[in-house]
């Protein structure tokens, strides 16, 4: 393929620009993957997408409403990152003093264990300033902790700054997961950004409040909008038992217009 | 007082007291039947002892040779070898008279004997100086003031009483007596006492250890006056200062940088660590981020650095770890810590810390990482200070770090908790029924499932704002967004007209 390209007039240039590249970031220009079907074995692709890979992730909200929603599948998101990488790190979450996602409150220590994260391990960081706050998640990082940030609608958060959070995660096999803001989003760096609003939970009778149904697990809506080498996907997913649960619809639906005999329902969820 | 078997018993007195007839040892509750307006405090022998050091660690402007002598309650002492001093300050009247008079300055009823032997001049300091009011001082001959003093004066503790049981109640009773008996019938203490007191017998004084300094300095010909420079410098000093620190076994937990301006005006820096550090790299590294933020002013230049360890523990190598696993080292936490704690400020950086209560924005919540004592305050308006009744003290105590078995039994909670609950209005159905629907922030959510009601009543023990009950509901509005709802007062029995407040999300 390089011989065939090398004839080319201009390739010769490019390659040495790949080259470059590959001995500034390593790894930065990988052998694309084989995008991830929307059919073939779902729940197996699925589970491959939730548990995120090292590097920078993010979060935004669908509504100025959800965004605790968006919060809590940000730490759902983590704990279970944490969890299949058996990781002893630990935890730097940095938080602007006015953002977005304090107009709902600080994160209370005793929920984040139902979340899963473990509270003695995080080191919660209040910064002012953008630029700080910029600055304490790249130290983070660079010390090798793992990172839940947010940064909100800000537009020093640019491709740069992403790009420098997402390689230094990267480099130290560090999951980096960044709550954005609802509006508008400038473009990042970022693995996958996900886009979060809550759903009604399955209602359980016998464990409400008088005159009301109790409330299941918690359901949300997931809409991976933007992830590097494939296609954008919605799931909806439920957070049961400290993990998350993709809600599919039964096989019967999904099912190919061929008279293939039916595959035997496996259904692993994540 | 203090707490010791058969309850609480008096301490120490002051002198109202001794004089209304109570004394040592007296249980708190008989004192305060014979004098009703007794007020009485708890003891803290482990502060007192501080002090007396301190005190001790005061003196060495009269004497290089000093130290604390703690003894029975309110009898405290403190020894200073004078040998040689006493020149310094026109004689040992002087010396002693100003002793006194700086002790009695600081609010002590002190009294004080000098004596060519160290038992001496303690028993004439406790028994015969009370009638001198500038300080009693023996300086050739020994044994006719020590014969005259009660055997008690001896150092010997509770021997004393048996020495009187025979009768014999001045040192001199005892002089006449064969030594070997006495230390047949009383034990070799009693006779080496004697001995020291006599001078017939060397007691060595263990005095204080001066403080140890680590400090490093450079200094200049030619003014310094880049930034630059300085920077080069304080790594130079801490090199040093690593290297001191190094001999023993010391790590540095809060340094000083001084600058020594050509005009002689000195610019402070200080800073503290999260962990002991002993790395020059570490230290050079903060100071210079304090440097470059804290735009000081070089004026016409700096002649000297000095770079001080004021606090340093121990710190020994540790060994790392054979295996490899995904883990980071401590000390790289530590360092992390360190440098956000001096670019944002040590109340940004926050660990989780919980504490005995039920009231969910007082059981847990952030504090600050660095001071490893400091209370959890986890909203201001809920902080309070310290009370006088014993649980209000127990509250009080350092919130321990988010660990142990109580996770098992952690109630349901939302993600996020607001600082301050804020009111919202609700419409339910009966009055203490679920919200049906309600409107906060301005934002009407109508309520679909609901859990609850979860009441959590008032500590009485405190003192609070609002003594009513909360029926706290959580919902999950029609979107399927949940927030965390309660009301305040139970209907009927505290209040006719209850109001709602949103207190979290999700």
């Amino acid at each position: 393929m390089r011989s065939a390209s090398s004839r080319r007039k201009g390739r010769p240039q490019l390659d040495q620009l790949r080259a470059k590249i590959r001995d500034i970031a390593p790894g930065a220009l990988p052998a694309m993957p084989a995008p991830p079907g929307v059919q073939g074995q779902a729940s197996g692709e699925v589970r491959e997408l939730i548990n995120l890979q090292s590097g920078l992730h993010e979060i935004c909200p669908q509504d100025y409403l959800d965004t605790p929603s968006a919060l809590a599948v940000q730490t759902g998101f983590f704990s279970q990152a944490l969890r299949r990488h058996e990781s002893a790190r630990p935890i730097v979450w940095v938080r602007r003093t006015g953002g977005r996602s304090q107009d709902f409150g600080q994160p209370y220590p005793l929920a984040l264990k139902q979340w899963g994260l473990p509270p003695e391990r995080i080191l919660l960081v209040e910064t002012s300033e953008v630029t700080d706050s910029l600055w304490a998640m790249e130290e983070a990082l660079n010390s090798g902790a793992w990172l839940m940030g947010e940064i909100g609608a800000e537009h020093r958060y640019d491709l740069t700054a992403s790009k420098r959070l997402h390689m230094a995660a990267q480099a130290r096999g560090a999951l980096a997961l960044i709550l954005r803001s609802h509006d508008r989003v400038q473009p990042s760096a970022a693995l996958t950004r996900w886009r979060i609003s809550a759903r009604p939970s399955l209602a359980e009778a016998w464990r409400g409040a008088t005159g009301l149904p109790g409330m299941g697990a918690p359901c949300f809506r997931a809409q991976l909008e933007r992830v590097r080498g494939g296609p954008p996907r919605n799931f909806d997913i439920e957070w049961k038992h400290a993990a998350f649960h993709v809600l599919e619809p039964a096989p019967l639906a999904n099912r190919p217009a061929t008279d293939l005999p039916p595959a035997p329902a496996q259904r692993q969820i994540a | 007082m203090h707490t010791t078997t058969g309850g609480e018993r008096l301490y120490a007195l002051n002198a109202a007291a001794s004089a209304a007839g109570l004394r040592r040892g007296q249980a708190v509750a008989d004192a305060k039947s014979l004098e009703p307006g007794l007020q009485v405090e708890s003891a803290s022998p482990a502060l007192d002892k501080r002090l007396l050091q301190a005190l001790a660690r005061a003196c060495g402007r009269w004497s290089p040779w000093t130290a604390p002598d703690p003894g029975l309650p309110g009898e405290d002492g403190i020894l200073l070898d004078i040998t040689g001093c006493a020149r310094l300050f026109g004689g040992e009247e002087k010396l002693v008279a100003a002793t006194l008079e700086a002790v009695r300055e600081q609010g002590y009823i002190a009294y004080a004997a000098a004596a060519p032997t160290l038992g001496l001049a303690w028993g004439l300091a406790r028994y015969a100086a009370r009638r001198e009011s500038s300080g009693l001082i023996i300086t050739d001959t020994v044994s006719e003031p020590l014969n005259a003093l009660p055997v008690e004066a001896l150092r010997i503790g509770p021997m004393a009483d048996q020495l009187r049981r025979f009768g014999l109640k001045r040192v001199g009773d005892l002089a006449g007596l064969p030594r070997a008996s006495l230390a047949r019938r009383f034990g070799r203490e009693l006779v080496s006492r004697l001995d020291q007191a006599r001078g017939l017998d060397e007691e060595v004084l263990s005095p204080l250890q001066p403080r140890t300094h680590y400090r490093a300095r450079l200094r200049f010909p030619e003014a310094l006056l880049l930034l630059d420079s300085i920077k080069q410098t304080v790594r130079e000093t801490a090199n040093t200062l690593c290297e001191q620190l190094d001999a023993h076994g010391r790590g540095l937990r809060r340094a000083e940088l001084n600058l020594y301006r050509v005009d002689g005006k000195i610019l402070l820096l200080s800073l503290g660590t999260a962990a002991p550090a002993r790395d020059p790299a570490h230290i050079t590294r903060l100071f210079s981020e304090k440097l470059d933020r804290a735009e000081i002013d070089i004026g016409f230049g700096i002649d000297v650095v000095e770079l001080r360890a004021s606090e340093t523990t121990a710190l020994n190598t540790h060994q790392s770890g054979l295996l490899d696993s995904d883990e980071m080292a401590p000390d790289t936490m530590a360092r992390l810590t360190d440098r956000l704690v001096v670019r944002l400020g040590d109340d940004q950086v926050q660990r989780a810390a919980r504490r005995e209560s039920h009231i969910p924005e007082r059981a847990a919540g952030w504090r600050q990482n660095s001071g490893p004592g400091s209370a959890i305050v986890p909203h201001a308006g809920t902080a309070r200070a310290p009370g006088g009744t014993a649980l209000a003290v127990r509250d009080n105590t350092p919130v321990p770090a988010l660990t142990g078995p109580e996770s098992e039994v952690d109630p349901d909670r939302p993600l996020l908790i607001l600082a301050r609950p804020e009111p919202a209005q609700a419409v339910a159905e009966i009055p203490d029924g679920p919200p049906r629907s309600f409107i906060w922030r301005r934002v009407r959510h109508l309520v679909h499932r609901a859990e609850g009601p979860e009441r959590l009543a008032p500590e009485w023990w405190r003192d609070q704002l609002s003594p009513r009950s909360r029926d706290y509901f959580r919902v999950e509005t029609r979107e399927g967004r949940r927030f965390w709802l309660y009301r305040e007062g139970l209907f009927g029995l505290e209040t006719t007209s209850p109001e709602w407040f949103v207190h979290g999300a999700s």
